[in-house]
């Protein structure tokens, strides 16, 4: 089985393992105010990042996809975890400490997307709901092999990368624009931490460089809206701005939300 | 009916798996319009516009698929809020201006989806890589050969590429002056104006016994502009080490020679003056003891030691076959072929140009009034250049080790007669020297596992 195939097998286990212990809740009908939402969701990452001491700038693109549950404990007051595949693209990072440098173009690698964030409600109003919500998600790359081409012997680079990302901030709901249509503003404070670590055969030569990254920009705008097909399903979409020195990320996610 | 919604989840986790399996890595961005950094049909890897590269802002290069008619064409570009300003008709190739505020990468991306688009790209940015202003740079092919001709009009012409990549090596590093290269040699013209402010002293003669490496006979002035002649000055050549210093160190008398103990007595005092590469443009063919004892105690001090094989068409001479602690460096000329007189045996590492090379020479050698620079030939020249591409992996991997150095030298070299001696041969070694290779970051584009 391919690498790829592998991977993609972990991450289907990963995620039937959660719809397994997921099932119950959902299953069971809880107290009264505890109610339990499951989903799917799929974000487009997209962050500038920097590296050796903020000297050297690249992207980190990435397509993550995750089923989520959110438990209401009660009301205003949710925890929601999710787990996943994710796609990371760490596109332009420069290992300038390996024995032949090497510039990584060789697109995205997979990894372990795992999560978790809690919200409470601040205030409600008939026009507007403010929560304020917080979360953690953090990636584990799988390891990846590349050859070294162009060299009078052969060389292989082995390499996994990595990163995490907080988020916390208030989200502002209204509600006055109709039953099924919920728009909201997401400001956020975020930060956005990776490594990738590579390390470099070439017949007798060797090295292991570890790149420590972050992420540029730490306010994240959003803008989206939830909108309730049914009683049950709901659809939300999402797209943020991370304003940075010389620029802007633009990243944006969608998931379908189960009811329960 | 809870038990009909979670069977609903897992049909759609079962979809959304289904979905996710074709999604190799690499593969993200199909079908999603942000996706813009990965290629899902190897179309294009889109540029990063923080990764340093450079294309013209506004402008994309689009070509479509044969058979797609000029009105339905021009219908995708109006769609696009683009216009053509011209077209590379022999290849089918439009390029377009886009309006005011649409992003390159983004345009790129979204044309890429559509089938009938062959391809679109950024309109990239090239530039001519670093080269000097330096007088008689054209006439250095060892750095940086068009196939212009060797030297006076009139003379042989060399291959294009026939060169170690200084220039394009130079885009990475031009060297750091902590960087200390001892030309341990027939000393140097100390007031050259092409070497006057490259010296990190007066050095040691060891042939008169003073602080004035002077050169009397002129190899140690030719080799030191090989490695290290003031360059970008507007003035004669430009030294392959750019930026970094010299040190000369006087063992061969006026003749080019000098006795092994005086030879052995130079490495010593270079390595333990702060040389960082040592170069040993010179040779006899009897192995001694005292010598490989001077070698391995410069080895083992930090300093990387390169010497040429010989001139003789024979086997290689010490001190550079001392294999343990030298890089043995063999000619090859501005065709990348081996000329008949470069030494060879099992000890060569590598080869570098040695034949017809441009550099320094004392001031007043070839007369009055005459230019202070020449040509000559040699395995001298082709240490020289290896001892300057030491001196620049060095300047930018402090912490390697000689033998990692040696080893950089060695696998980054271009095998130039491969079509005869395949892999490492005993005449050009791993082959000839390529900068390029051995310091500008290379490009990893191949998947993962591919």
């Amino acid at each position: 089985m391919s690498r790829t195939g592998k991977h993609v097998w972990t991450a289907a286990g990963w995620t039937a393992l959660f719809l397994f212990l997921s099932a119950p809740l959902a299953a069971q009908q809880g107290p009264e105010g505890l109610s339990v939402k499951a989903g799917v969701g799929m974000e487009y990452l997209n962050r500038t990042v920097s590296w050796d001491e903020n000297a050297f700038t690249s992207g980190l693109k990435g397509i993550l996809l995750a089923f989520q549950a959110e438990v209401e404990a009660r009301p205003g007051l949710s925890a929601c975890f999710q787990a996943g595949y994710a796609l990371s693209d760490f596109g332009g990072l420069v290992f300038r400490g390996l024995p032949f440098s090497v510039e990584y173009q060789a697109g995205a690698t997979g990894g372990l997307l795992l999560g978790a964030g809690i919200k409470a409600r601040a205030s409600a109003s008939p026009s507007f709901d403010i929560e304020i919500a917080a979360s953690f998600d953090a990636c584990f790359g799988f390891p990846g092999e590349w050859a070294l081409e162009g060299l009078a012997v052969e060389g292989s680079l082995d390499g996994r990368s990595s990163w995490m990302r907080i988020a916390a901030g208030p989200v502002v709901w209204y509600k006055g624009l109709s039953y099924y249509v919920y728009p909201f503003v997401r400001v956020q404070y975020t930060a956005l931490w990776g490594s990738f670590r590579m390390t470099e055969t070439v017949a007798s030569l060797g090295g292991t460089e570890k790149k420590a990254v972050s992420g540029r920009g730490l306010v994240a705008v959003s803008l989206g809206a939830l909108s309730e097909i049914t009683e049950a399903i709901g659809l939300k979409a999402e797209v943020t701005a991370i304003p940075r020195s010389g620029g802007l990320d633009i990243g944006a996610s969608g998931r379908v939300v189960f009811s329960f | 009916m809870k038990k009909s919604v979670v069977s609903w989840i897992a049909a759609a986790a079962a979809v959304l798996v289904f979905v996710a399996v074709p999604l190799r890595p690499g593969a993200a961005g199909s079908g999603n319009p942000g996706s813009a950094a990965v290629s899902p049909d190897g179309k294009i890897a889109l540029p990063n516009p923080d990764s340093g590269l450079r294309f013209v802002p506004g402008r994309v290069l689009l070509r479509f698929k044969k058979g797609i008619p000029s009105w339905m064409s021009e219908l995708w570009i109006a769609s696009y809020n683009a216009r053509e300003i011209g077209r590379l008709h022999q290849i089918r190739t439009h390029i377009l201006e886009l309006s005011e505020g649409v992003s390159v990468e983004e345009a790129v991306a979204a044309l890429n989806r559509h089938p009938e688009v062959d391809f679109a790209e950024p309109d990239y940015i090239a530039s001519a890589n670093v080269t000097p202003n330096d007088t008689f740079f054209g006439y250095q092919y060892a750095l940086y050969n068009s196939g212009q001709p060797i030297s006076i009009p009139g003379s042989p012409t060399g291959k294009p590429s026939a060169d170690i990549k200084a220039t394009a090596a130079w885009e990475e590093t031009r060297g750091d002056s902590e960087v200390v290269v001892a030309v341990v040699d027939t000393g140097a013209d100390l007031l050259h104006p092409d070497l006057e402010n490259k010296f990190a002293g007066s050095g040691r003669d060891f042939i008169n016994e003073d602080f004035d490496a002077s050169d009397d006979h002129g190899h140690g002035t030719w080799i030191s502009g090989i490695i290290g002649a003031e360059t970008d000055n507007n003035l004669g050549v430009a030294g392959a080490a750019w930026n970094c210093r010299l040190l000369p160190v006087k063992v061969l008398d006026e003749n080019a020679e000098g006795a092994y103990s005086t030879i052995a007595e130079g490495i010593l005092w270079a390595v333990d003056n702060g040389a960082d590469i040592i170069n040993l443009s010179l040779g006899y063919s009897e192995d001694s003891l005292a010598l490989s004892d001077a070698v391995a105690y410069a080895y083992e001090q930090g300093a990387v030691l390169c010497a040429g094989t010989g001139n003789t068409g024979s086997a290689v001479e010490y001190p550079a076959a001392y294999d343990d602690y030298c890089l043995a460096a063999a000619a090859t000329d501005y065709n990348d072929a081996r000329p008949p007189w470069s030494n060879f045996g099992p000890e060569v590492d590598v080869a570098a140009p040695g034949a017809s090379i441009f550099s320094t020479f004392p001031r007043g050698h070839f007369g009055p009034g005459s230019l202070d620079y020449g040509f000559s030939d040699g395995t001298s020249a082709a240490a020289a250049h290896v001892s300057a591409l030491a001196a620049l992996i060095i300047s930018v991997k402090p912490l390697l080790t000689p033998a990692e150095v040696m080893d950089i030298i060695r696998f980054s070299c271009d095998d130039v007669n491969e079509e005869t001696d395949p892999e490492w041969d005993e005449f050009l070694g791993y082959g000839r020297l390529n900068m390029e290779k051995a310091l500008v970051p290379i490009v990893i584009k191949n998947r993962s596992g591919e």
